[in-house]
């Protein structure tokens, strides 16, 4: 099935949209007057609601009921934050958003800050997303300049302004409560969940938290409608996502389909172009790092929450990560686990301690020095750290392992027997 | 234990729930393992410690079933509901459990026999009750450089922490000093400050009370004992007027350590002790303390035994032609002071005795309004503290204060010379010394204006400004919802002047020549306010009496001095601040020749031919029980282990003891003497502390300062129609123009020097001395 | 009748006993052997490189039942370093006066520091001499007990 660049604006207008005039001409800022002069807050919320659009960061969650659950009575500011922290390995579809089509992003923060009457939107950057933090500062500056930010947004009442935060290099900072703690200037940790960050987030306030695909998905649903939207893909996953295909594929990069049309075959051999000649798949991490893989067999699911959901894995951020059989799966996954390990906050003990225990068991089923024995313990790890965190960081580390040990049996017996051979050449990761 | 949250089961609004098949119920909004607790249950905890803050779901050992949600859940974090199925004994449950304590467990070093923890660690403890007993991880563990310092006394084991937080959050929340923080991420977090720099403030030694593993230990108490070669004891600090409730270590006859008490006193220190409360102790020994007696007389200085120190003593009090006058510090205890009483009353009738402290009547009124103990600033919408500055002078108080700013969201207002310690939290109304009574003017508006208020008044400067009291006094009393708290100067003073003791008339009369000997019991009047005085009124041939712990300036001069023991070591009464009267307890031996101050009073008695009819100090606080209206019916049994609060005193309470009128001088600057927790002998003396002790100065703002053509470290002379002292300058910001800040207290007791005895207002002179 | 079967019954067993070789020993100079497990004089143990065992942890004092340890611990420095871990025993005694043999001590130990030896020649002069001090307990006994085999009867 054929993209559909609907977010990526740039990508339909064939250039990059840095410039305000260059996104006023491919159709930019068309939403946002439309908005502040027709429809009320509660109607353009009711307009998200009804577009279906669900968070596109990993949970899925829909946006609109999640704006809806900001209490309208509160005395305390509201703000918008935006979560462009994409650190999920193997994700990195935000990157092409905020670098090219900045001004969508900006746009779409603000039609959220006026649904839920918000004063201020925060983009929380990764730290090195250096240059697209750049972009993303120029971009703010110039609406502001043209009155796109500021008080009073197109001779309406209404005031909203941007500011563009970056963050210091934590994948847990992806994690809202997280991100919220580091935008406060504290250390990056989630919070204890309730109270929830629509009820008190940002510095104690009601606060919005989407993901970057999300909110730039908004000013072309107020331009062509949420019945047009909701109109595509399935009913339960309308509209589109963007894809970001990496590994061992030979045209990696974002793709942005709709939803439930495309199935993941299509997406590897068609979009990405296929393997290199004579491989086989082996294993396709679909939603990013953190989800469960899929193999060989699972190729023929379509690219929707449900089905993904029924072939045992999560849609995720839809970073999805390729390999073939010249790869090992027990090899990755340990790279895996070492990544959580790194990135685990520290905060509550089964992911702290949890996840250093899987890396040093794995290491020792890669160097050959483990036993079934072995295997059983990190099976009876999984209890004992999955649904007992404070937040899914843990549940990531564990799930992906897990369905690999289901998946692919033989590669872990083999593993257990001989160890995984360094594949050549390899670079050496530092963690 | 501290480590759960209190629960009244008898409030209104309870919640009936199902917990491990019994039906039970607490209050709405109470957290699932307080009611877990208070119904006979265990849930074990790590992170989960109410007086820091909220939970933070940081260990998840905490882990229950809850039926209808999904997974196990936190008890630190969920509250109570109607007719939730809670099991904590479930299989589930207890997987959940072990599970945790195993993953604790994993990176944790098995090092318990050289753990000074080891015995008492909640770890230990956990694991046995709730674990699986057996590890099944054979990975190398985790490995950081230990022992780190983080201070000078408190030791930092990386590799035993379990990150639950609790330090740095008491560091964030509680002590508020900002220090504390957690440095890299997951398995590799490491416990340090901000700065990099030593951890020290004024209360660093809770985290030590409140970490649950051996992570954090006391470098005084390093391998000085194991829980098994220990007794504790429950007693009181008789180091500042708060009476914090503590508990001492003992081993081989000494005192090893003070801790906060497990149970904590929730109406005075909520468990926190300051770090001079907690490594003081170490004082009490040292060069200055007097082992042996000693008795001057025609033939010199002789070292001696009690015995015949007291005979001795006996003799030159009864030898005395004219009265004796009776002399007590401000550590005198409640018996000593009985006893005293007795003394002047029967075998040295005629005797005047006295207090070292302030004059009561100025403050009679205000004292006789209606008063709270300290957990009730915690429920105040309003904070008000009149004059002093808490944090250094009573620093317990402080923590409260910050408790009900950034927990309750109270609003905190300081009035007075200075700043102080609360800075960061309060709204400093500044108020020159001599001006109170104005800015106490704005503060009764304020306070009829909100629901609950709480008014903290510093004694010393409020019984300078008589007029200020007042206001205050008619401000409280006139909301019926008003509490105030007393700010005291002295440890004992508001026990000794329950007896009805006042401040004054001793050193009128003895500069008057009516007295003949005089008698002091843990007074040092040579080195108190109006020491001047008290020297030239001493001059003549008075023969003195000391009863005293350490040498000092009375004790180099007495004629008699007989050791007593600190209230380490012996028993006694004192009535805190608060009106709270409190056992100290009997812990450390003491040295062998010294006996606890009431004995020495009571063989005085019978050496003098009128032995009082008790022999115990619990018997003596007995018979003074029955005759003293403020402290009727008063003794050990009643005060148990919290004590108990005695009446407050009527508004015409040692409505007598004033001192005459005395100058203030009109030139120069204002005095207003200070206290530092740091400053004090007490804290110079303690080898813990002596880094931190902070020489005495003279104290001045910038502009003060540049007035003065002074810098800082300059040496100036300070003359007051009571004295003279020469002390360096230190300049710091905020601090009232026109006045001189100098710290009671220090070794040379030169804030006293130029005080009057009855600690009034008073104006000092400037000359620069020498430049740096 | 009965009161002579009981005499002569009487008296068989001293004849019996008669006749047996004495089991007099000529101590000292010859001492009972004892078994290999038998629970005598305490020994402190050092590693081959000079560093106690002991780390000065106590729990031979919580074991004990007669109260008669007493353990005093310091800090290990790099300039004197007593004991391989960060704490060692300054003072370590015991009470041989108190001491009851039952090697619970021995059991608590975590790091085999303690023993329970052979010797069980224990008499001193003075009450405090048997107050044994850490350098005593580390020395090897002077006097040595001859160790007697299983089943092997004296």
């Amino acid at each position: 099935m054929p993209l559909l660049n609907s977010v990526y604006r740039q990508r339909e207008a064939g250039k990059p949209l840095v410039t305000l005039d260059d996104y006023r001409a491919a159709g930019g800022y068309q939403a946002l007057p439309k908005v502040l002069a027709e429809m009320d807050p509660d109607d353009l919320q009711y307009e998200f609601m009804r577009s279906g659009l669900r968070g596109r960061g990993g949970a899925g969650f829909p946006m609109g009921k999640k704006a809806s659950f900001l209490p309208k009575d509160s005395q305390r500011p509201k703000y918008v934050v935006c979560n462009a922290d994409e650190s999920e390995p193997g994700t990195f579809k935000d990157r092409e958003i905020m670098e090219f089509n900045p001004f969508q992003l900006l746009e779409g923060i603000t039609l959220a800050g006026y649904a839920i009457g918000a004063v201020r939107g925060y983009i929380y950057i990764r730290g090195e997303y250096e240059h697209q933090a750049r972009v993303l500062d120029r971009a703010v500056a110039e609406a502001r300049a043209a009155g796109l930010l500021g008080t009073g947004l197109f001779k309406s009442t209404f005031d909203f302004d941007i500011t563009v935060y970056r963050g210091a290099g934590a994948y847990i900072c992806g994690e809202e409560t997280a991100l919220l703690e580091s935008l406060e200037g504290k250390r990056g940790q989630p919070r204890l969940k309730p109270p929830f960050p629509a009820v008190a987030g940002l510095y104690h306030s009601p606060t919005l938290i989407n993901n970057v695909e999300t909110l730039a998905a908004l000013p072309p649903i107020v331009e062509k409608g949420a019945d047009w939207y909701a109109g595509l893909g399935t009913e339960k996953s309308p509209g589109t996502k963007i894809f970001c295909v990496s590994g061992h594929v030979m045209r990696p990069g974002n793709y942005e389909i709709v939803l439930g049309e495309t199935t993941l075959r299509e997406l590897i051999f068609v979009h990405a172009g296929g393997l290199r000649p004579g491989r086989r798949v082996k294993a396709v991490w679909v939603g990013g790092s953190s989800v469960p893989p899929l193999g060989e067999q699972h190729l023929d699911t379509p690219l929707d929450y449900e089905a993904l959901a029924a072939a045992g894995t999560m849609l995720g951020s839809g970073g999805c990560i390729v390999m073939d059989d010249s790869g090992s799966v027990v090899r990755t996954t340990l790279r895996l686990v070492t990544f959580y390990r790194h990135e685990s906050c520290g905060k509550c003990s089964p992911c702290r301690e949890g996840t250093s225990w899987m890396e040093k068991l794995l290491q020792r089923i890669v160097d050959g020095q483990a036993g079934p024995d072995d295997l059983e313990m990190l099976k009876a790890l999984f209890g004992r750290i999955s649904g007992r965190t404070l937040c899914p960081l843990a549940e990531g580390a564990v799930g992906p392992v897990r369905t690999a040990l289901e998946l692919f049996p033989d590669d872990w017996a083999d593993a257990l027997e001989n160890g995984v051979p360094v594949p050549e050449p390899m670079l050496p990761v530092s963690s | 234990m501290a480590d759960y949250a209190r629960v009244d089961l008898d409030a209104e609004n309870q919640v009936t729930f199902e917990l491990n098949g019994r039906q039970v119920s607490a209050p709405a909004g109470t957290m699932l393992v307080d009611a877990c607790y208070a119904h006979g249950v265990e849930v074990p905890i790590f992170c989960y410690e109410p007086r820091i803050g909220p939970p933070v779901g940081a260990c998840r050992m905490c882990l229950v079933e809850v039926e209808g949600m999904r997974g196990l859940q936190t008890a630190c974090s969920t509250p109570v509901r109607p007719d939730m199925v809670v099991r904590t004994d479930s299989p589930a449950a207890k997987d959940g459990q072990e599970g945790v304590l195993e993953i604790l467990l994993m990176n944790h070093p098995l090092d318990c026999p050289v753990c000074d923890k080891g015995g008492e660690c909640p770890l230990q403890d956990r694991s046995f009750k709730f674990g699986g007993g057996k590890s099944r991880f054979f990975e190398g563990k985790r490995h950081f450089p230990k022992p780190l310092e983080l201070s000078s006394r408190i030791a930092l084991d990386q590799e035993r922490c379990i990150s639950c937080f609790r330090c740095v959050r008491f560091s964030q929340e509680v002590a508020q000093d900002g220090q504390l923080t957690m440095q890299e991420r997951g398995v590799q977090s490491q416990i340090t400050t901000f700065s990099g720099d030593a951890y020290e403030d004024r209360f660093t030694g809770n985290i030590i009370d409140v970490c649950p593993v051996g992570a954090l230990t006391s470098i005084p108490y390093r391998f000085v004992a194991r829980p098994w070669d220990i007794t504790n004891t429950p007693s009181v600090c008789g180091l500042c007027p708060v009476g914090c409730n503590t508990e001492l270590t003992l081993r081989d006859g000494d005192v090893k350590r003070v801790t906060g008490r497990p149970d904590p006193n929730y109406e005075v220190e909520e468990g926190w002790l300051c770090d001079v409360g907690r490594w003081g102790f170490d004082g009490d020994g040292g060069i200055t303390r007097l082992t042996r007696a000693i008795v001057r007389d025609a033939n010199g200085e002789r070292h001696t035994d009690l015995t015949d120190a007291v005979a001795a003593a006996t003799v030159a009090l009864r030898g005395a032609s004219k009265p004796v006058g009776v002399l007590l510090g401000a550590t005198a205890t409640v018996e000593e002071a009985a006893i005293a009483l007795e003394l002047a009353g029967g075998a040295l009738a005629g005797a005047r005795v006295a207090r070292l402290g302030i004059p009561a009547a100025p403050l009679a009124a205000l004292r006789a309004t209606p008063r709270a103990q300290l957990d009730e600033i915690e429920r105040a919408d309003l904070v008000a503290v009149v004059g002093g500055d808490p944090g250094l002078a009573q620093p317990i108080t402080e923590l409260r204060m910050r408790k009900a700013v950034l927990r309750n969201g109270a609003r905190l207002v300081t009035i007075g010379s200075r700043p102080g310690t609360l800075a960061d939290v309060a709204t400093h109304v500044h108020a020159a010394p001599g001006a109170l009574t104005a800015a106490v003017a704005e503060l009764a508006a304020q306070i009829g204006a909100t629901g609950r208020p709480v008014v903290l008044w510093d004694e010393a400067e409020l019984a300078a400004e008589p007029a200020a009291a007042e206001a205050l006094a008619e401000a409280v009393s006139a909301n019926g919802a008003t509490r105030q708290i007393e700010l005291g100067a002295d440890v004992n003073g508001a026990g000794l002047r329950a007896l009805g003791i006042p401040a004054t008339g001793l050193l009128e009369a003895l500069e008057a020549g009516e007295l003949g000997a005089l008698l002091t019991v843990r007074a040092d009047p040579r080195s108190a306010p109006g020491r001047v005085a008290w020297e030239a009124a001493l001059e003549g041939d008075v023969p003195v009496v000391a009863l005293a712990t350490h040498a000092d300036r009375t004790t180099d001069a007495a004629t008699v001095v007989i050791p007593v023991q600190s209230l380490l070591e012996q028993e006694g009464t004192l009535v805190s601040m608060t009106g709270r009267a409190q056992r100290v307890r009997r812990g450390a031996e003491g040295p062998a020749g010294a006996a606890p101050g009431w004995e020495v009073l009571i063989a005085l008695g019978h050496h003098l031919g009128a032995p009082p009819a008790y022999r115990t100090a619990s018997a003596a606080l007995a018979a003074a029980g029955g005759r003293y209206a403020g402290i009727e019916g008063l003794t050990y049994d009643a005060m148990g282990v919290g004590g108990v609060e005695l009446p407050r005193p009527a508004a015409d309470h040692l409505a007598a003891d004033a001192g005459p009128a005395r100058a203030a001088g009109s030139d120069g600057l204002a005095l207003v003497a200070t206290r530092d927790v740091y400053g004090g002998r007490e804290a110079s003396r303690a080898p813990a502390l002596a880094a931190f002790h902070a020489p005495a100065a003279a104290t001045v703002s910038p502009a003060t300062a540049a007035a003065l053509d002074v810098t800082d470290a300059d040496t100036v002379t300070l003359t007051s129609p009571y004295g003279a002292a020469s002390l360096p300058v230190r300049i710091v910001d905020g601090l009232s123009d026109d006045a001189v800040f100098v710290t009671l207290g220090t070794a040379d007791a030169a804030a006293e020097a130029l005080m009057p005895p009855d600690r009034g207002p008073v104006r000092v002179g400037v000359s620069v001395e020498a430049r740096r | 009748m009965s009161l002579l079967t009981e005499q002569l019954k009487g008296f068989g067993i001293t004849f019996r006993t008669m006749l047996r070789k004495p089991i007099t020993l000529g101590y000292p100079e010859n001492k009972t052997p004892v078994f290999p497990r038998f629970r005598g004089r305490h020994r402190l143990w050092q590693y081959e490189d000079g560093l106690e065992k002991c780390v000065g942890c106590s729990l031979c004092v919580a074991a004990c039942p007669a109260d008669c340890i007493r353990v005093v611990a310091e800090d290990n420095t790099e300039e004197h370093r007593v004991s391989a871990g960060e704490r060692f025993a300054r003072i370590y005694e015991i009470n041989m006066a108190r001491c009851i043999f039952c090697g619970y001590c021995e059991v608590a130990c975590p790091f085999d520091a303690i023993t329970l030896e052979h010797s069980y020649e224990l008499s001193e002069r003075e009450r405090s001499s048997l107050i044994y001090t850490k350098d005593m307990l580390l020395a090897e006994h002077p006097k040595q007990v001859p160790l007697r085999t299983e089943g092997q009867r004296v």
